[in-house]
């Protein structure tokens, strides 16, 4: 069947490329400047990002026609199976039956001219995780050599996702980016008429997107955290690492990230219909009001952490609106997730798992007294791996934010102290 | 009186189907209509759409000779468009395509008329960049028309109704150089004989 179907695509190809000499893609040369759409800017007084359609030079390009570069390789397509899919973070999962770009253009005095959207969408990917990559070596000195895995990282443009955890089916999402862990691979849900500018090209997003990729790095020291099996013990390590409160500084340590490489105080302020429950400036829920006055589950724990991280830049004298001084700061709160994650499996303080499958509890199960130990353990643990004038200011935020309910006093041994 | 028309209907449709093969039998005649048409579509990274494709067309019947089977030069003009692919809000690249073909097939007649065509032809294709306020700066050429060539086998079922009408559901396997995006399209030709 399949032959037969060859041969006669074969037979029609070779009868309209007899009857027209039309066809030919055209050639191009590196570097390659092509039309893509791009974040200019963000205006922090107003929140308010800027974009423009622009054409940007493909910066790291070495393969044009595979659209590999010296970060990412974007593949069209693929299937992501995976045991859960909350948020931007996947667990348990792998990527895989990605395409070549078979970008369709033309050249228009030497630039890349897209003939169609995916084909822009794909080119605006290459040229956002570049630019937010070099931002991230640029602001927190972290180069892709520094995040382990292979270089270039995969990311799958607009992939079928086939979860096989609690929940099974195969679903096709919108309006979302994900990491995977472990696989080190990158993911672009299939773009939507819900999205105002696309995520897919959306410097803020993407930062963040890398953000979990750091997490992954310095927290989680390559090696994220696994599920168990129904009623078996899980390690320390991954219980911890797979807990509610975990995956909630995992999305707010990825906001941060996005912040500092940026300058963007809401990650999502370009989408509408999304709340300022995002907004690292505007919003004034703390611990105590998450999953009451926030409804955004774990995000809602990142978001005053990020909220946190935030503003004891501010207290110590940040100019969010420089780079250098958000690099400076952002570099000492990455370095200080180092080694967390041993040190809170190494504690007998923190509350006991119940059952060994704990990955759906991770997203779905919010505990204010439970998670408020994990976190309270958590934040400690970064306040005493920062320089001393950083860890007074992120106590007393830590402190101001999460309270004793999201920070417990029984979890405050730095912090004591400041 | 309903159930029993009903139970009538497939006799009545058979007998119109027998004796309505003259829709093709006729000496050299002429046909024009339309074709609601369904093109399936890779718009997207993974899956895809069904592209609504309507068609005019106009077809002309020759005998060969041979009893009952007849020569079908055809010509087609299609529309593509009018459904679009999902987009963000803020910026679109909407494509309309003008598509001509001619194509020429053999049909045997009968109370099911089978037909094989191939046909060849063009896709005029316009595309344009559309943003709106939230980009602020557009650099760049913001629309685009080409021609992609194309040609197509064609393979449908003719089933006469009437002495006039005939309704042909129909397969196509088409290659349109420049854009391996779509290739099955399944349709409904409804031709009627103007003389």
């Amino acid at each position: 069947m399949g032959t037969k179907f060859t041969v006669l695509r074969a037979c029609l190809a070779a009868i309209v490329a007899t009857a027209t000499a039309c066809g030919n893609e055209p050639e191009t040369t590196l570097p390659v400047k092509a039309q893509v759409v791009t974040w200019l800017a963000f205006d922090q007084a107003s929140e308010t990002p800027t974009f423009g359609v622009r054409e940007e030079t493909l910066t790291g390009l070495t393969d044009f026609d595979g659209l590999t570069g010296a970060h990412v390789r974007i593949l069209r397509g693929g299937e992501l199976v995976a045991r859960e899919v909350a948020g931007s973070v996947v667990l348990d999962g792998r990527f895989s039956k990605g395409q070549p770009p078979s970008l369709r253009y033309v050249l228009d005095d030497g630039v890349v001219v897209p003939r169609d959207y995916s084909s822009f969408a794909m080119l605006s990917a290459y040229h956002a995780f570049e630019q937010s990559f070099a931002g991230v070596q640029r602001v927190l000195a972290v180069g892709i050599s520094d995040l382990g895995g292979k270089a270039p990282i995969d990311v799958f443009f607009e992939p079928e996702i086939r979860v096989i955890g609690k929940t099974s089916g195969t679903i096709t999402q919108k309006f979302n980016a994900f990491f995977v862990p472990g696989a080190h691979q990158f993911g672009l849900a299939r773009r939507s008429g819900l999205e105002r500018t696309p995520l897919a090209a959306d410097q803020m997003v993407i930062s963040h997107e890398i953000g979990h990729l750091i997490f992954d790095r310095f927290f989680y020291q390559n090696k994220p955290a696994k599920c168990g099996s129904e009623g078996v013990p899980l390690p320390a390590r991954d219980r911890i690492g797979l807990e509610y409160a975990i995956s909630g500084i995992n999305e707010g340590m990825a906001d941060f990230v996005s912040f500092a490489v940026t300058g963007s105080t809401d990650v999502l302020a370009s989408q509408p219909k999304v709340d300022a429950q995002r907004s690292l400036t505007k919003n004034v829920y703390d611990f105590t009001m998450v999953n009451r006055d926030c409804d955004k589950s774990f995000y809602c724990v990142g978001t005053v952490f990020a909220r946190s991280l935030f503003q004891a830049f501010i207290a110590q004298g940040g100019n969010a609106a420089q780079e250098v001084s958000r690099g400076a700061y952002g570099r000492q709160v990455m370095a200080a997730l180092e080694g967390i994650l041993d040190k809170l499996a190494a504690r007998t303080d923190l509350p006991a798992a119940t059952d060994g499958s704990q990955c759906e509890d991770r997203t779905e199960l919010f505990r204010a007294n439970h998670d408020g130990l994990v976190l309270g353990a958590f934040l400690d643990t970064l306040a005493a791996q920062v320089p001393v004038e950083t860890s007074a200011a992120l106590c007393k935020s830590f402190a101001n934010n999460f309270g004793t309910s999201g920070f417990p006093n029984a979890m405050r041994d730095t912090c004591k102290l400041n | 009186m309903q159930v029993k028309l009903m139970k009538r209907l497939p006799f009545v449709l058979l007998a119109l189907m027998m004796q309505t093969s003259e829709a093709v039998a006729k000496p050299s005649h002429v046909a024009v209509g339309a074709a609601p048409a369904w093109e399936a579509r890779s718009d997207y990274g993974e899956g895809g759409r069904m592209n609504f494709v309507p068609e005019l067309l106009g077809f002309a019947y020759f005998p060969t000779g041979r009893d009952r089977y007849h020569l079908r030069a055809g010509a087609r003009v299609g529309l593509s468009g009018l459904s679009q692919a999902e987009m963000p809000s803020a910026v679109r690249i909407p494509e309309w395509d003008i598509r001509p073909a001619l194509e020429l097939g053999l049909l045997r007649d009968g109370p099911f008329i089978p037909v094989l065509a191939m046909g060849i032809g063009a896709i005029a294709r316009h595309t344009s960049l559309q943003t709106t306020a939230a980009i602020t700066k557009v650099d760049g050429p913001q629309s685009h028309t080409e021609l992609l060539p194309r040609a197509y086998v064609h393979a449908g079922l003719g089933i006469p109704l009437g002495r006039n009408l005939v309704l042909e559901p129909f397969g196509r396997y088409e290659v349109i150089v420049g854009d391996t995006r779509s290739s099955w399209r399944l349709g409904l030709d409804i031709s009627v004989s103007i003389f």
